[in-house]
């Protein structure tokens, strides 16, 4: 199995990319396995995969500042524009580009006044604005409250999962026994059929299912 | 720590049960639209809410005449999801100066103007609120007036009933009510109230908010349980009919009831939320397995299974079995011109009902009685005469008499004809009463059991 990795390294695929490509589907099932199973709601499974590789760029603690700084300011930006009478898309126009001004002062106090070096790349800037427009969306199709909530537990879950997948141990693991990959397409098959309460269901209708 | 019953937990419908195996793709493509759904309604008959106007796209939207408006109405977004993007208005506001653009009072007395309605609009038309981000048309309706019945118990917007509807059966209802946090939308993720309602009859059982139990209304502190829903049983048809009409298998249908024009369709949703079984404190997935094999003949036989197994009482389920009603030892009854209800005794041991002369005089009966009196009843009535007498003094003075045998030895009343009206049943029905002295009377009326044969009689009640 090793054998097949190093063939795709050696053919010119960087590691770095062939690991991320690689552990796409792990990551799927695990978030997978979280909906479905343990019944965590996050944003659908595209943004919450690039949220979890924004982290692997902007690393978990500068991840998390990020996030939660869109959150706010998000937050106080729809504060601001919600009574201007415009356009659904001008609104979101204004939005997206006082975040990017808002991004800018971001990388100039992490990189000036936190004194941290490593360059974060635009990519994991730009998924993370998508998911500040994703919360904006949800937020009109399931309200305020709910939008918030799916987010946040959006980003635990990433974070979470960033942790587990972007450790040294399961790095090596992914490239050693790249099968793992097409294990985990069964798995999602077999997730994706269970018919049961999820954990959350359980705590949600415990008054009916006491003992 | 919970500890969970595996076999109470199996009556539960969850998420992952109710996408994969009850939710019915083709009426998802007619439910998801307002318009569609009710077109559909429309045309089987079924009465929904009315639309006034349709904007489909920008360019309707400029020639649009804002002016025709109506004083009050509801704009929705024709996909819309789980109450998100309604506007609810309740009149006009007052304009201070010709100059002043239209304005229109919304729930929570919040003013929202026409340009403000417009840019909602035009929201509503890019998609915003949709269920798929496509672009969407929005709708205006007729603001549906809420009965007396409900106005007590929320201050604003519009309670509604939703029914859950597998395989033409009703499966489980709710009564949804908005609150103020809810800003007058019924959806219970929104901050409404949900009350389970007895299936059997109409009445609701115990209520909810944000999935922990409540006893009052939030806002007015009226009681919640105990509401006799009505028009249930046409409810309960018009469930059915809209499951037809949508040709969906697992549906919710969601209904209101209008001051003025009764029971109408407010939506249908194939992805009906699950609270409903918190709700009415039990589970959907058993409900709809129990039902999973039955076919049904038409709307009442539905109705009649459905309030069969899943009405809440025994008592219920006994009437719809039998046919008959049960009732206890004393029962308020009306009969003839009488205007207020008096309480009657049920007898079984007797075979006619009898009234006091009293009760005679009141409901009109004093001639007969004054014709009785001027009789001269024999004294020695026994088993082998008084039949014989009953039929001499009948034919002699023109008045209806009957022998009764009781513990006190023989006698001949008078009889009248009367209806007898059970209050709190549908049962009036036309029968003899013998007037009785007054002396052998501890109730007015006594109801014999000639007159009983709709009932069953529980002794305990």
């Amino acid at each position: 199995m090793e054998q097949l990795s190093l063939f795709l390294i050696q053919s010119g695929i960087s590691q770095n990319t062939l690991y991320i490509l690689l552990a796409i589907p792990v990551v799927a099932l695990f978030i997978v396995f979280i909906r479905q199973i343990i019944g965590f709601e996050t944003f659908n499974l595209y943004i919450t995969i690039l949220s979890i590789l924004a982290f692997f760029s902007t690393g978990l603690l500068y991840g998390i500042f990020f996030v939660l700084y869109i959150l706010i300011f998000e937050i106080i930006l729809k504060y601001l524009i919600k009574n201007l009478t415009l356009h659904h898309t001008a609104k979101e126009a204004l939005t997206i580009s006082f975040i990017s001004f808002a991004i800018i002062g971001a990388l100039y106090s992490v990189h000036v006044i936190f004194n941290y070096h490593h360059s974060i790349s635009i990519y994991a800037i730009l998924i993370l604005m998508l998911l500040g427009e994703s919360l904006a969306t949800m937020k009109i199709k399931k309200g305020e409250r709910h939008g918030n909530y799916i987010y946040i537990q959006t980003i635990i879950i990433g974070l979470l999962i960033y942790m587990a997948v972007g450790s040294y141990d399961f790095r090596t693991t992914i490239i050693k026994y790249p099968v793992l990959s097409l294990i985990a397409i069964i798995f999602d098959v077999y997730v994706g059929r269970v018919t049961s309460l999820r954990f959350t269901e359980l705590f949600r209708f415990r008054k009916l299912i006491k003992d | 720590m919970i500890v969970i019953s595996k076999e109470k937990s199996k009556k539960l419908l969850g998420m992952n049960a109710r996408n994969l195996l009850f939710i019915d793709k083709s009426a998802t493509a007619i439910s998801n639209s307002k318009i569609k759904s009710k077109k559909r309604l429309k045309d089987f008959n079924i009465p929904v809410s009315k639309t006034i106007a349709t904007i489909k796209n920008l360019e309707e939207f400029e020639n649009f005449d804002f002016s025709n408006l109506p004083l009050s109405f509801v704009l929705k977004p024709n996909k819309g999801l789980g109450g998100e993007g309604i506007i609810i208005v309740y009149g006009k506001k007052k304009k201070k100066s010709i100059d002043e653009e239209d304005s229109w009072i919304m729930p929570n007395k919040e003013v929202i103007t026409l340009t403000k309605l417009k840019s909602h609009i035009l929201d509503i038309l890019n998609g915003n609120f949709s269920i798929n981000s496509g672009n969407d048309t929005a709708l205006f309706e007729e603001r549906v007036k809420v009965i007396p019945l409900f106005s007590k118990f929320t201050k604003q917007g519009l309670p509604d009933i939703r029914i859950i509807v597998y395989r033409n059966i009703p499966i489980m209802a709710e009564c949804r009510i908005p609150t103020i946090e809810s800003k007058g939308k019924a959806n219970l993720h929104s901050g409404g109230v949900g009350v389970g309602i007895d299936i059997a009859n109409g009445v609701t059982t115990n209520a909810i908010l944000k999935n922990s139990s409540i006893e009052i209304h939030p806002d007015t502190g009226e009681r919640l349980s105990g509401i006799k829903i009505p028009y249930w049983n046409k409810i309960l048809e018009m469930s059915i009919l809209s499951s037809i009409a949508i040709n969906a298998k697992f549906i919710g249908v969601d209904i209101a009831i209008d001051k003025n024009n009764g029971p109408l369709i407010l939506e249908v949703n194939a992805r009906p939320g699950l609270a409903i079984q918190i709700a009415n404190n039990d589970g959907l997935k058993e409900r709809l397995l129990s039902v999973s094999k039955i076919k049904t003949k038409n709307p009442q036989s539905s109705i009649r299974i459905a309030k069969e197994i899943f009405g809440g009482e025994i008592e219920e389920e006994v009437s719809e079995i039998t046919g008959k009603i049960i009732i206890g030892k004393k029962v308020k009854v009306l009969i003839g011109s009488m205007r207020t209800p008096i309480e009657a005794k049920i007898d079984s041991g007797a075979y006619r009902s009898s009234i006091s002369e009293d009760i005679a005089k009141e409901i009109g009966y004093n001639n007969v009685l004054e014709k009785f009196n001027k009789i001269d009843i024999p004294s020695n009535l026994n088993i082998g005469n008084i039949k014989i007498k009953e039929e001499e003094l009948t034919k002699r003075y023109h008045i209806k008499l009957k022998s009764i045998r009781s513990v006190n030895g023989f006698s001949i009343r008078p009889v009248i004809t009367a209806s007898l009206e059970f209050c709190d049943t549908d049962i009036n029905i036309e029968t003899d009463f013998t007037i009785a002295q007054r002396s052998y009377m501890r109730y007015p009326i006594i109801i014999g059991r000639k007159d009983l044969s709709n009932f069953l009689l529980d002794v305990t009640k």
